[in-house]
């Protein structure tokens, strides 16, 4: 059995170190521990505890890179054979089920949890520095450790569920959110149902309840860490959380053998689906004939879902925005139209944000994956007219979202034009602008190099790129080299070299779909 | 939409090479492609066919020599290139979720053809590459052969002068083979310029009026298809398959002034007949053998001295 799991390891670890970008990977880690270090090295002039600020550090970045492996690097290891429609070969090689899932999921758990171990060493300088104890790092390890290998296995589950790398990833997230966020929600919703009177306070359904949420805040990896980072941590390493996520982490991986005949040996079809695109013409979901724009046309319907998508996203946002304004209308002393109007506001600009950075992630990567480049470069147009026309379609998929955000703009107008001024005159608030319109160009860009993960790549690039420039000015103030002035300077020169990058990055992804197209 | 004939070449290729990663790909070739003919580029697995076809279609632009398209400059003149040429990559390269009606409407569009105009070109390409009956088939579900006329429907929606088709029967079954060889030639009866890549030279053979032979980056023989035969062999080779056996028919044959060479084949029946095309030909051939009392039942030039053609052509090895 462990032959068939050996060469799959053997050959992972082989293809691992062949590539660039994961020795490119480790090198950027390296930098960003060695940065948190100097930062730490500095700040420990003007604070006590350096070397817990530096560990906080370390832990935190670790864990931001934990949670991004769980949605890409762990949660395709099935997925990707599923794809390349390998999964029958290998079990024709005489690898069995389990073989094949071990073979998969310990080459990526092993290089992550080297990742870990090797900062052991660099991390035991904290304690130098003062603030932290040796039993605070070697908690800290366990339970990073042990939620990696729950995450780990998650992913493999999900793997074996799903048949696409991209659903796959969704689900762990979807999990993580759960995991994350579902203890608060529950224990808000019983509180709720209690202080109006829907269930006893005393009642076993609420007991029972309490006690589940206690324990998953028990088993909470974050909980865990906070507890460990506070001053006069002298618990065992080995809590609850550790056990619970080792448990769970071998319960992930029974159910994903238990799985594996049911889900990962289904055929997965390749192609493309239409969705709620109807194949009869004259139908309201019909695609129709196709516009003089064909290139927006094409992405409009067969990227984005089309009319019918549109009108779904349309009654969906609808209902969502009427529930949450009814429901902070229900339990708010007051609540003004110009409120409501401010909640559709900023609830729909995050629906926005997230609505194009998903587009972002699939506007050129599906003409990749589908191998549709080369007859489309093939048109009588520039490889940037069909990059803008293919743009243009897919922003018509983000209408319904842009016109609740108009309405909450409309009806909350007085109270956001009070403050605009001072906003337009902020720095910060063209920063922020710019630095989002780079992580839609940045995750365009690389998805034309990456096969999957494009997004949780720009989002990690974006938040170290955020850190490094915040602490670098951070520390600039701290050390007295300059006020708020040259603080406000760096960030306009920051936000005009980002600016100028966005533009850059117009060329880099006409250069690169091109290359593409030559393939 | 087809433009004047005159003598200038569509494809000119001059002394272009191309490397990738270090691998010289092409390595100065040169040739040409006349108008309205049907040109076949024949190469073993990573000859440079596809690369070539890259560099005629715009999408790869060559790192030395020349390369004109109708006389326009691959370099510097793309959109008119690309508005006269239709390419088929040798993958299926088609939006497979679109249905076949809304594939080759999409790309009408893309055109710039008005709603009348792509009515009656999709209606006639689908006509063409006979699958009226499948329009309103999601691509997704037609067989390989079917999705290869759909590419090539695809190709034909701009009326182009020249079609560029990459190793078009590669994977399809005998009778799609057919099918599309008689598409090929009823477009060229249309007269389009057809530029077909493959790497089985019997497969062209009675298609092409020209054929350029690639291997290893570099130009092995361009020219007709009958002066590969004298190129590669000074006399053309006949295979005759007779009814009966003939008693005395090989000596009474190899009596007869230009005829150097008869031979039974290991088929029974069949013989393997070698002439000087300068002192006889085909005619004189038939008509002694009908008057030797043999009766014909065929009558082809012999396939196997292509692919050895071929072969001697190009060198061995899995490249």
């Amino acid at each position: 059995m462990l032959q068939g799991t050996f060469a799959l390891f053997h050959r992972a670890l082989c293809v691992d170190f062949r590539l660039t970008r994961t020795h490119l990977f480790r090198f950027l880690f390296a930098v960003l521990i060695l940065f948190c270090l100097m930062i730490a090295h500095s700040s420990s002039r003007v604070m006590g505890a350096a070397g817990l600020y530096l560990f906080s550090q370390i832990i935190y970045l670790n864990f931001m890179f934990i949670l991004m492996a769980g949605i890409s690097f762990f949660a395709t290891a099935i997925t990707e054979e599923k794809e390349e429609q390998t999964i029958g070969l290998l079990l024709m090689a005489g690898v069995n089920p389990i073989s094949l899932l071990l073979g998969k999921s310990l080459p990526r758990l092993v290089s992550a949890l080297i990742l870990l171990s090797i900062q052991f060493p660099f991390t035991l300088l904290a304690i130098t520095l003062g603030g932290v104890t040796f039993t605070q790092v070697l908690a800290t390890y366990a339970t990073l450790g042990a939620f990696l290998i729950g995450l780990s296995n998650l992913g493999l589950v999900c793997s074996v569920l799903c048949s696409r790398s991209r659903t796959a990833s969704t689900l762990v997230l979807i999990s993580l959110f759960m995991y994350f966020l579902g203890p608060p929600l529950l224990g808000w919703c019983i509180d709720g149902a209690v202080s109006e009177n829907w269930v006893g306070a005393n009642s076993l359904i609420v007991g029972g309840t309490k006690s589940f949420i206690e324990l998953c805040y028990e088993s909470s990896v974050l909980r865990q860490l906070s507890l460990i980072l506070t001053s006069g941590f002298s618990e065992s390493p080995w809590g609850f959380q550790f056990w619970t996520n080792l448990m769970a982490g071998v319960l992930f991986f029974l159910l994903a053998s238990l799985c594996f005949n049911r889900f990962a040996l289904t055929e997965v079809s390749t192609d493309p689906g239409r969705g709620l695109v109807s194949k009869k013409r004259n139908r309201i979901f019909s695609p129709g004939r196709a516009w003089m724009q064909a290139l927006a046309w094409k992405d409009f319907y067969f990227v984005n879902g089309g009319l019918g998508m549109a009108l779904i996203k349309h009654i969906c946002y609808g209902v969502a925005l009427f529930s949450l304004c009814a429901y902070i209308s229900y339990t708010s002393r007051s609540y003004s139209l110009q409120e409501m109007g401010l909640t559709v506001f900023w609830t729909m600009l995050i629906v926005v944000l997230i609505e194009i950075s998903l587009i972002s992630s699939r506007i050129f990567h599906v003409e990749v994956q589908w191998k549709t480049l080369v007859s489309t470069a093939m048109l009588p147009q520039s490889m940037a007219q069909i990059a803008y026309a293919k743009v243009f379609g897919s922003m018509l998929a983000v209408i319904p979202a842009f016109f609740y955000l108009i309405i909450g703009g409309l009806l909350g107008i007085e109270e956001m034009t009070q403050d605009l001024g001072m906003v337009l005159a902020e720095p910060g608030f063209w920063l922020t602008c710019i630095e989002i319109l780079f992580f839609w160009h940045l995750t365009a860009l690389l998805s034309t190099f990456i096969k999957w993960g494009a997004l949780p790549l720009a989002f990690v690039l974006m938040w170290v790129g955020n850190m490094v420039f915040f602490f670098s000015m951070s520390m600039v103030i701290m050390g007295g080299g300059g006020g708020p002035d040259v603080f406000e300077a760096v960030t306009i020169l920051f936000t005009l070299f980002l600016s100028a990058s966005i533009v850059g990055s117009h060329f880099m992804i006409n250069e690169r779909l091109t290359y593409l197209a030559s393939q | 939409m087809n433009h004047p004939i005159n003598n200038q070449p569509v494809i000119d290729i001059q002394n272009v090479s191309h490397s990738f990663k270090g691998h010289r790909a092409l390595q100065g070739i040169s040739f040409q492609v006349q108008p309205q003919s049907l040109h076949g580029f024949v190469g073993p697995n990573g000859a440079g066919k596809t690369t070539t076809l890259k560099i005629i279609c715009t999408l790869l632009r060559p790192q030395g020599g020349k390369v004109e398209v109708f006389g326009h400059n691959v370099q510097s003149a793309v959109k008119e290139i690309r508005k006269r040429i239709g390419f088929m990559p040798d993958h299926f390269s088609t939006y497979r979720q679109m249905t076949v009606f809304e594939y080759l409407d999409f790309f009408g569009a893309a055109y710039g053809l008005g709603v009348d105009q792509r009515n009656q070109v999709i209606n006639d390409v689908l006509t063409l590459t006979d699958m009226d009956g499948r329009k309103d088939s999601l691509i997704s579900g037609l067989s390989r052969g079917m999705q290869q006329r759909v590419s090539l429907a695809r190709v034909l929606v701009n009326d182009p002068d020249l079609l560029l088709l990459d190793e078009p029967a590669s994977g399809l079954d005998p009778r799609a083979r057919i099918e599309l060889m008689e598409i090929l030639q009823e477009l060229k009866r249309m007269g389009k310029t057809i530029f077909i890549s493959s790497h089985i030279l019997s497969e062209l053979a009675e298609l092409c009026d020209s054929v350029t032979i690639i291997d290893r980056g570099l130009v092995k023989y361009s020219g007709s298809m009958d002066g590969l035969l004298t190129h590669e062999q000074e006399h053309p080779v006949y295979k005759v398959m007779l009814e009966a056996e003939v008693e005395g028919l090989i000596d009474s044959l190899l009596r007869e002034p230009g005829i150097l060479k008869v031979e039974p084949t290991e088929k029974p029946r069949e013989l393997r007949i070698m002439f000087d095309v300068t002192l006889t030909n085909t005619g004189n051939l038939l008509s002694k053998i009908i008057e030797s009392n043999g009766t014909i039942e065929s009558f082809q030039r012999d396939k196997k001295h292509l692919n050895q053609a071929f072969l001697d052509l190009t060198e061995q090895g899995v490249r």
